[in-house]
Order: structure tokens, then sequence, then C-alpha cells
């Protein structure tokens, strides 16, 4: 009990603390249009969450970033495992990979708003922020894992799927997972500012940008504080499937 | 079944020959032991045997479409699979009665649902045996599968393991004489590479 309180009080008083700091400089700026103070935001996200139009913008656009971030994830993994057996897909890939992370992700939302919809654009960028992280992670996973289970996984004769799911895949689990938790928070970042650029009509995107012409900065802070709770929700959804995937995966 | 017979063969990692003109017959059915110090090549002989790894020169024959199963020098299990999981990662369709008998009859009662990082390093080497043991194979090459089992355990365990051997041929690679004699094993001997005195192979 006493314990679980303590956890609770390391969490929270820490953040008690930096709204009271924030309360106190919106209290000396004393203009909501430059910082509202934490109180007023609150209550804009109370009044957001009754309207449908934030329920149907985040639905918007959740299901694209999510979208472009299973693909990412997915193609992520694949590659990697094809680029650790092939050394040309290796050698061919890492090109790309490095450009994919080095670009600026404007270059590549200016790029995409000129070849495709504006629609689509949270998804691919999502997309593209996940790829290099999640083919670099895996890839690191498959490169540590003990090589000595993969001689007598060969000697034993077990079917590639029985080995790739029950000894490969649990000790590639924990860099994937590390690699899935940082990308589900960049595909949220680079998939709003996408959407910020693109102004697609109903996604969350397009409220921040309205939230910046109008100057509503309570609105501003209002839509980001939504985005984080939907961030992090992803985050634990993502982290909690992966664990019962890894429990899943060391029943035999 | 046929014998398994190697022919003139070599090997060597940089300039140190491991093995060097080893010819060995491994009668079908039966049990052989390997004898040979510590550092004269019998773990690289095992790992020619299983494929992992490619003679410099000369053959291995009869080896050929036989299922193989074995006990590796380390004991290679799944750590966070549990015992039950070990051994059914080898044979999916074993029974649970099956898995418990034989858990039982090596000393391992109770231990189906531990994983395999819980256990002690002898257990650990039991289900490794056990492993091997339960998987459905033609030959068994074993290095050294006994190893670190205090005395009592060890002679039970020889005992059972002879019992559970059926018609496989066996290839057991031991430095020790009652060893093989426990599992009516007939001695080879691996004649010497450059000898050395330490087990870096």
């Amino acid at each position: 009990m006493n314990d679980l309180l303590s956890r609770w009080a390391r969490r929270l008083l820490p953040l008690l603390f930096w709204l009271l700091v924030w309360q106190a400089a919106s209290v000396i700026i004393g203009r909501e249009v430059f910082l509202p103070s934490p109180a007023q935001v609150a209550v804009r996200v109370f009044q957001l969450a009754g309207t449908t139009a934030l329920w149907q913008s985040i639905g918007y656009t959740t299901l694209r970033i999510l979208a472009g971030y299973a693909l990412g994830v997915l193609s992520g993994a694949l590659l990697a495992a094809l680029s650790v057996r092939f050394r040309a897909v290796e050698f061919l890939l890492s090109p790309l990979m490095l450009t994919v992370k080095t670009v600026p992700v404007a270059s590549f939302i200016i790029l995409a708003l000129i070849c495709f919809s504006a629609q689509r654009l949270s998804l691919l960028i999502s997309f593209l922020m996940v790829l290099p992280i999640l083919y670099q992670n895996t890839r690191s996973g498959i490169l540590t894992a003990d090589r000595q289970l993969d001689e007598m996984a060969r000697v034993f004769r077990l079917p590639p799927w029985r080995k790739l799911w029950h000894v490969t895949f649990p000790q590639v689990l924990p860099s994937l997972s590390a690699g899935c938790s940082v990308a589900i928070g960049l595909a949220w970042k680079s998939g709003v500012a996408a959407e910020v650029i693109g102004i697609p009509r109903g996604s969350v995107g397009s409220y921040l940008q309205q939230a910046k012409v109008y100057l509503e900065t309570t609105d501003l802070l209002a839509w980001t504080v939504v985005i984080v709770l939907a961030s992090l929700l992803c985050e634990k959804a993502v982290r909690a499937l992966l664990r019962a995937l890894g429990r899943r995966a060391e029943r035999m | 079944m046929r014998d398994i017979r190697t022919v003139a063969l070599c090997k060597s990692y940089g300039a140190h020959t491991v093995l060097r003109d080893v010819n060995l017959t491994f009668p079908a059915g039966k049990t052989s032991a390997v004898m040979a110090p510590s550092g004269a090549g019998k773990t690289t002989l095992l790992r020619l045997l299983m494929g992992l790894e490619a003679p410099d020169s000369g053959e291995i024959i009869g080896m050929e479409g036989l299922r193989c199963g074995a006990v590796f020098q380390e004991d290679r299990l799944v750590d966070r699979m549990t015992v039950a999981g070990n051994l059914r990662l080898v044979r999916p369709a074993l029974r649970r009665e099956q898995i418990l008998k034989a858990l039982d009859a090596f000393g391992l009662s109770g231990c189906a649902d531990q994983r395999a990082a819980e256990l002690s390093g002898g257990m650990k080497r039991r289900v490794a045996l056990l492993r091997a043991l339960l998987h459905e194979n033609d030959i068994l090459l074993l290095d050294e599968p006994f190893k670190g089992l205090d005395e009592d355990t060890r002679e039970r365990v020889m005992d059972k393991t002879r019992e559970m051997l059926g018609g496989r041929t066996v290839i057991l690679v031991t430095h020790d004489s009652a060893e093989a004699a426990r599992l009516h094993a007939n001695e080879l001997y691996l004649p010497f590479g450059e000898k050395t005195d330490d087990e870096r192979i």
C-alpha cells in the first residue's frame, strides 16, 4: 500500500510542480493569447470532449497514423530480417534508410503533398518515420540473438515458423518493443505535423492549424493535450499487445 | 539404417589443426563412445557430424536423410520457456503424461511448468538430454551429456538414458570410460591432431 502510494506520489508530484510553474508563468504573462493557464486549457479540453468534432477528428487521425505505423513496423521488421539473411538487401537498403532517417520531415511532407492527396499524407509520413527505426532495432535484435539456439533449431530441424515464433521472436522482442515504443510517439508527432501542413479536412492537424490562424492559444494547447493523450494511449496499447504476443510465444 | 563413417576427416581453425585424418565407424543402432582428452577435437567432430561446420577435407558417409537429435556442449534451452515447452518445441505432439513421466524418471518431478532459466545447472543438463531423447530421431549426438550431474543422479540418469535409446545410433563424446561402460558403448579413440592443453576450440 505504502509502495503504491509512493509510486503515485513520484509520478504526480513532479506533474503538479510543472503545472504550478505553468500557472505561475501564465499569471506573470497575464495574457491568454500568449499563455493560457492550465485551468483554462483543462476547461477547453472538457468542452471539446463534448463535441463530435473532437471524436471524429481523433478517429480520423488515429486511423491514418496507426495504419502508417503498422505498415512501418511490419515492413521495417520484414526488411530487417531480409537484410540479415541477404547481405545484398542490406547494401541496397542502407542508403535508403539513411536518407529516410536524415531528410527533414518537412521535406517529405511537402514532397508528398505535391504527389499525393492530403488525405493519405499522415499515413505516409508516419510510415516513413517508423520504418528506419524498426529496421534498425529489429536488425540489431536479430544480430544479437543467440547463435547457439539457432544451431539447436537447425540440428533438431525445427520448421521455420516454429523456430521464428518460439525461438527467434522472443529474443528479438526486447529491441523490437523498444523500437515500437519510440516509433509510436514519433508517428504521432510527424503525422500531426503533416496534417498541420496538408490540412486534410476533419483531421486533428486541421484544427491545430485553425487554432494557429485565429491565434486561439487555448485551443491550440487543448488540442495538444488531446494529441498527447491519444499518443500515450496508443503507446500503452502497443506495449500491452507486444507483451501479450511475447507471453504467447513463450508457450508451447 | 546404415553405419556412419568418417573418411580421412580433417579440420583446422587457422594454423591450429583440430582433426587430422579421422577415420571412424559408428555402427548403426549401437552406442559408440568417442574417448579423448580435452582439446582433442571431440566437439569439433560432433559439429561436423551435425552439419554445422564443413570439413576441410575428407567426408562423412551415412548421415544423409537421418533425423538428428543432440545434446550440445552447452544446454541450449530456450530460457524463457517452461521445461515442458522446451520439450514440446522439438516434438509438439508430446502428451502431458509422457512429459511428466520422463521428467519423473530423470529426477525432475514438479519442474514441468518451471521456466528453464529458473533451473540449476544440473537440472538444465537433464532437460537438454531429455529433449534429445524425446525428439523423434535416428541418431543422437551427445556431447558430455552427463556433465555437471552429481553422483547419484548421474547413475540413475545414465541407466534411464540407456533404456530410452531404443534402436538409435548414438555417438557419445566423453572422457570417462565408466560412462561409456554404463551405456554399453563401444569405445572409439580419436587420433590427436595437434594436442593442446587448453579447451579453446
